[in-house]
């Protein structure tokens, strides 16, 4: 067990999540008084590089969003923070509105800064649950963008973030089978 | 579980950023005082400095920092973002930067990289003139953040080498930051 003070400890939900302590993003949503709970549409074909912390050790098994309207193709992953991605999904056809859960590889996320990210194939017609603070706040919380990036590329070319959305992407480690 | 602070930690075990916003400063706190609403550009008070308390639980490295420019860069003005000591001595700033990019984030480099020590600080900023220049949240006032420690100094750009702080009678918390991070953003 880490001996350094814990300030996320793991969620009871058993999730690392954009909109969850654990990211700058969230951090700012929540101190505006605004939230993740909006359908919204993303730009087409642009990975977003959404930071986290991760403080305990652990083992990522799982990984779901939340679709608005179905269309088109998504793929979500976790990069580490030099821009390698660690794990993802593929690309894969958008499922009915509801929670989209994708079986990834059991990964293992040590202490440290990670990105998770989505990249969605549509632009308007596939709606996915978001925040939308504004594009430059956004990079001032450290999210970055990649264009063409479907599906997510074994490297990341972290370009500054343009984009006044967050997706909301969650990543399970511990609990039962969502 | 063990709380005291680890004196030993990599880097990349630390945030990316911190921000004003950020779980380490005074943001969601403040939301749970204020009416705190998303910054926008906003008429800065000539030579105003304004320092925000921030927490750090491990070691931290400060290559750089950064805020958000207004819509309204004529001068163009000077913005200093540094990093205090409780009792008032600056730690490390970027120096007077003329701002550029009107409604965009701008990045400046530490006059020096600083490695901060577990504890608390203040966050540093300072701007030369009155004009919509600089990115604030909205919906803030000056009693929660005098409950938040947040002090001000008049006359006070470039940022001082001691601040002199006093309560605040200005109701402006811009959006800045520093990041250990030496580019990218």
């Amino acid at each position: 067990m880490a001996d350094w003070p814990s300030y996320f400890p793991p969620e009871a939900s058993g999730i690392l999540s954009t909109a969850g302590p654990e990211s700058v993003v969230a951090q700012y949503t929540a101190s505006i008084g605004t939230d993740f709970a909006t359908a919204r549409a993303h730009g087409a074909n642009i990975a977003h590089y959404v930071p986290v912390i991760v403080e305990l050790q652990i083992t990522i098994y799982q990984m779901s969003i939340i679709i608005g309207a179905q269309a088109g193709n998504v793929d979500v992953g976790i990069y580490n923070e030099g821009g390698t991605r660690l794990v993802s999904a593929g690309s894969t056809a958008a499922g009915a509105a509801g929670i989209q859960v994708f079986d990834v590889t059991d990964t293992i996320l040590s202490p440290g800064c990670y990105y998770l990210t989505l990249v969605a194939s549509t632009a308007t017609t596939l709606t996915i649950l978001a925040a939308n603070p504004t594009a430059t706040i956004i990079r001032g919380c450290g999210q970055r963008q990649q264009a063409s990036a479907l599906p997510l590329p074994s490297t990341a070319t972290f370009a500054a973030n343009a984009q006044g959305i967050t997706p909301l992407i969650n990543a399970h480690f511990t609990g039962a089978t969502v | 579980m063990s709380f005291w602070p680890q004196v030993s930690i990599p880097d990349d075990d630390t945030p990316l950023l911190i921000n004003t916003s950020s779980f380490w400063c005074t943001g969601l706190s403040m939301k749970m005082m204020d009416a705190t609403t998303a910054p926008v550009s906003t008429a800065w008070v000539a030579n105003l400095a304004i320092f925000i308390p921030f927490n750090l639980p491990w070691p931290y490295t400060v290559s750089r920092f950064f805020w958000v420019n207004g819509a309204t860069l004529t001068g163009p003005p000077n913005t200093d973002v540094g990093i205090f000591a409780v009792d008032g001595r600056k730690i490390v700033s970027t120096g007077n930067t003329a701002q550029s990019g009107a409604s965009t984030i701008q990045f400046a480099n530490a006059s020096t990289t600083a490695r901060l020590a577990p504890g608390r600080y203040y966050l540093g900023y300072s701007n030369s003139a009155t004009l919509a220049d600089t990115f604030c949240y909205g919906g803030v006032s000056v009693g929660p953040m005098a409950s938040h420690q947040i002090f001000q100094q008049t006359s006070a750009n470039p940022l001082p080498s001691s601040a002199t702080f006093a309560r605040t009678s200005n109701a402006l918390i811009p959006f800045c930051g520093f990041t250990r991070t030496s580019s990218g953003f």
